[in-house]
């Protein structure tokens, strides 16, 4: 009874982490989407000049193709849905793992996130991606069962959720899933059009956690270290209904202060007159395909006038 | 503490080594320790009350034995009590508020209703377990000979003490004094049913869940095809839930050798009312049957009333499943229908509908009355059937309650799965084939635990019946 038990456990147990195996595998090998770009960020060599750091607003503002075109830079844009300024500290780490160093990082102040810490959103996307010792590392450091995630399948697979496996699934299959093709060297397309997922949220205020800021100075320092030009950029909010973050006002004077201490630009887009265009947006923080190209194109054109010429020719 | 929380993972494996570890004679004061324990983690104050109405009701039936002139008496003491914690706890609230309504609507004030109290954990369950000894002894059917711990455990043997199946005191009675002895564990059915049972809880019932309580909560953003779509899937959904926890619950017994009675007998799969409350959660249709409907003369009375005893029974069943006219609703809808069943079956005696025809009209009915179950108030009710019974029927986009296409497809194939194991069980497919079946089995039951882990809930999400 005790053989044959353990015979059941064993096989058990061997067929779980063959299953995560071929899991995982299957989201290591997509070919365009959320995974292919977590692939080439933390576990191919790259040599992008510049890199978009910040959250799912990054994701979706910064039209990496457009940018290139009109600056003739090579970037990629390095967002993590929900990221704040200490997860964007470890994913920049985990991407110079393998990576050369850019020459100019821009990085989204996301005023709206900076109150938050200790989260990772989203993290099961994240679990292939660990083969990279230094962004498990950093993420252990957030939230500390990220390392029994990765050893132990027990434990990861039930975190994993159906909209994974279906990923995978469909990697496996050679089938693009609805919205991998939107992607290009990290930014996604959002084609949602006047504001139709525009609700409003609790208002409520934001300010820098001790935590927040912490991981914010250590971006800079860090940038500073290695002689990375560092640009601030709030992209924009809307602005044409109630407003959902009280105190915006407040924390951009404290980016500001960052700036102004530490010699830095912040070019503040958070509330450029197109932030009233309600068919710019998708919802109160993010942009659509029609506002991200607008919002581009000016920060394209701010990078050539102010920082190009340094950060391509130091 | 739930049968889908990490605190069970721990709880069980000490129970089960305590209780086979310690002598024979202290392994039932050991178990109604633990029982109480895990009671007691719902909330410790009520912990006292189910020991008070448990030991109550051991000394009804004793006085019962003992003062046979006056056990009419000691009988409805014991009625009065369980009924009066019920109505205190889960109904005084309901009436007082539809009271304070009716008052408020035909004067014009505004009389403030009342909050509801926390109902205790299983309350409607232990209640009905304990007065069914007391009716039982006032019956004649057995004699109070046991100890006060006997019977406390009895009332409270933690499988099945929060949400069933009701044990009638001559099937566990017997089997929590017998001598018992480890080997004769069934490790094989244990298995199966719990694996099974967390397989329906966790992987069928939660992931149904996600939508279900999307549509019911907000049913102004859906059409009636949605209202339908979402009816049938709280179908699976509570069937999945309810005979989930049976199923574990029958399973987690068998460590201590004991067996629960069978509670589901794949009500989904009948083809008519009638047969479906043979099939359907089996103990509380058979306590409503045996201490309800009898008390009430059954049959042995006019046609009349024999007639309105069913229909009694049903409302009453309804309102014991929760303190809402959606409920009332829903045991009106299945007491009517199943005295039209009878009246059609007694004119016209020679009519046998096709199966297939019967297993569509059943769940159809079925999805139509546990809307009226699920609604969370008969404002959204009266919405939910008038967009049903409307030429509203469709909306733009008919699958938009599903979060993305592979949710759609997932719980397709879930709700599928589940009818092909039902149906192999109905008609036992693969026994037919026995080398297959030895082979298959086990790697069946693996598999399962394999999707378990993959797409399972384990936000130890309650159990359906735990609200009642």
């Amino acid at each position: 009874m005790i053989k044959k038990a353990l015979i059941y456990v064993v096989c058990f147990t061997i067929g779980l982490y063959a299953l995560r195996y071929l899991h995982w595998k299957g989201l290591l090998t997509q070919k365009q989407g959320y995974y292919a770009k977590y692939r080439t960020a933390f576990l191919e060599k790259n040599d992008f000049d510049v890199l978009f750091l910040g959250s799912s607003r990054v994701a979706m503002h910064y039209n990496t193709a457009l940018f290139d075109s009109l600056t003739g830079s090579n970037s990629f844009n390095l967002s993590l849905s929900g990221a704040t300024p200490r997860v964007s500290l470890a994913v920049l780490k985990a991407y110079l793992q393998n990576s050369a160093l850019p020459k100019c990082i821009l990085l989204e102040t996301d005023l709206h996130n900076v109150n938050v810490d200790g989260d990772i959103m989203e993290f099961n996307n994240y679990f292939p991606f660990f083969k990279n010792k230094t962004l498990l590392d950093e993420f252990d450091k957030i939230d500390p069962r990220m390392k029994y995630f990765y050893y132990n399948a027990f434990y990861s697979w039930p975190y994993t959720g159906y909209r994974n496996l279906n990923t995978s699934l469909h990697s496996w299959l050679g089938i693009n899933g609805k919205i991998d093709d939107r992607f290009y060297k990290g930014y996604v397309r959002n084609d949602y059009e006047n504001g139709s997922c525009l609700k409003l949220a609790k208002p409520y205020t934001a300010g820098f956690t001790a935590m927040n800021g912490k991981c914010f100075q250590e971006i800079i320092t860090f940038c500073k270290q290695n002689n990375i030009q560092l640009i601030l950029v709030s992209s924009p909010m809307f602005a044409g209904g109630k407003i959902d973050l009280l105190n915006k006002q407040q924390i951009v004077t404290i980016v500001d202060a960052y700036a102004e201490i530490n010699e830095l630009q912040h070019w503040n887009l958070s509330s450029t007159p197109y932030c009233n265009q309600r068919g710019l947006f998708i919802d109160h923080f993010h942009m659509n395909y029609k506002g991200a190209r607008l919002f581009t194109s000016k920060l394209a054109y701010l990078y050539s006038n102010n920082c190009q010429k340094n950060a391509l020719n130091p | 503490m739930l049968f889908n929380s990490l605190i069970f993972t721990v709880f069980l494996p000490i129970v089960f080594i305590g209780y086979w570890i310690i002598p024979q004679r202290f392994r039932n004061y050991f178990l109604l320790i633990a029982s109480y324990y895990f009671y007691f983690t719902y909330n410790p104050y009520f912990l006292l009350l189910l020991i008070g109405t448990s030991a109550f009701d051991f000394w009804c039936a004793k006085q019962i034995q003992n003062v046979p002139d006056r056990k009419k008496l000691y009988l409805y003491l014991s009625i009065v009590s369980n009924i009066g914690v019920l109505a205190a706890f889960k109904y005084s609230a309901f009436f007082f508020n539809s009271g304070v309504q009716l008052i408020n609507n035909a004067s014009g004030s505004s009389y403030s209703l009342m909050e509801s109290l926390i109902i205790p954990a299983g309350l409607s369950f232990y209640t009905l377990q304990s007065l069914s000894y007391t009716i039982d002894v006032y019956r004649g059917k057995y004699k109070p000979n046991d100890t006060l711990y006997d019977f406390l455990l009895y009332v409270s043997f933690f499988p099945h003490m929060v949400a069933g199946p009701i044990v009638r005191y001559n099937t566990l009675m017997p089997q929590l004094k017998a001598v018992s002895y480890f080997k004769n564990i069934d490790w094989g059915s244990l298995a199966r049913l719990t694996i099974w049972g967390y397989f329906k809880k966790m992987v069928i019932a939660d992931n149904l869940s996600e939508v279900v309580t999307q549509v019911f909560n907000e049913p102004q953003y859906y059409n009636g095809f949605q209202f339908l779509l979402a009816g049938a899937m709280f179908v699976i959904q509570v069937y999945c839930d309810l005979s989930g926890y049976s199923d574990i619950a029958t399973g987690v017994a068998k460590l201590f050798n004991i067996n629960l009675s069978l509670n589901w007998r794949r009500p989904l799969l009948s083809s008519s009312l009638q047969e479906f409350w043979t099939r359907n959660h089996i103990s509380i249709t058979t306590w409503f049957r045996d201490y309800l409907y009898i008390g009430l003369g059954g049959n042995r009375v006019s046609y009349t009333r024999w007639m309105f005893n069913i229909f009694l029974v049903f409302l009453i069943s309804g309102l014991w499943h929760g303190a809402n006219f959606t409920f009332v609703i829903w045991g009106a809808m299945h007491g009517t229908m199943y005295l039209l069943e009878i009246f059609v079956k007694k004119t016209f005696p020679s009519f046998k509908a096709p199966r297939m025809i019967g297993w569509l009209y059943l769940l159809s009915f079925h999805t139509l009355s546990l809307i009226a179950f699920r609604a969370n108030s008969t404002a959204d009710l009266s919405y939910m059937y008038r967009h049903i019974f409307s030429t509203e029927f469709f909306g733009h986009n008919v699958f938009s309650l599903f979060q993305s296409g592979s949710q759609c497809w997932m719980l397709f194939f879930l709700c599928l799965f589940l009818f092909v194991k039902e149906f192999n069980e109905e008609f036992a497919l693969i026994n037919r084939f026995p080398l297959l079946y030895k082979n298959l089995k086990p790697a069946f039951y693996m598999i399962l635990v394999w999707i378990l882990f993959m797409i399972g809930d384990f936000n130890a999400n309650t159990f359906i019946y735990f609200q009642f």
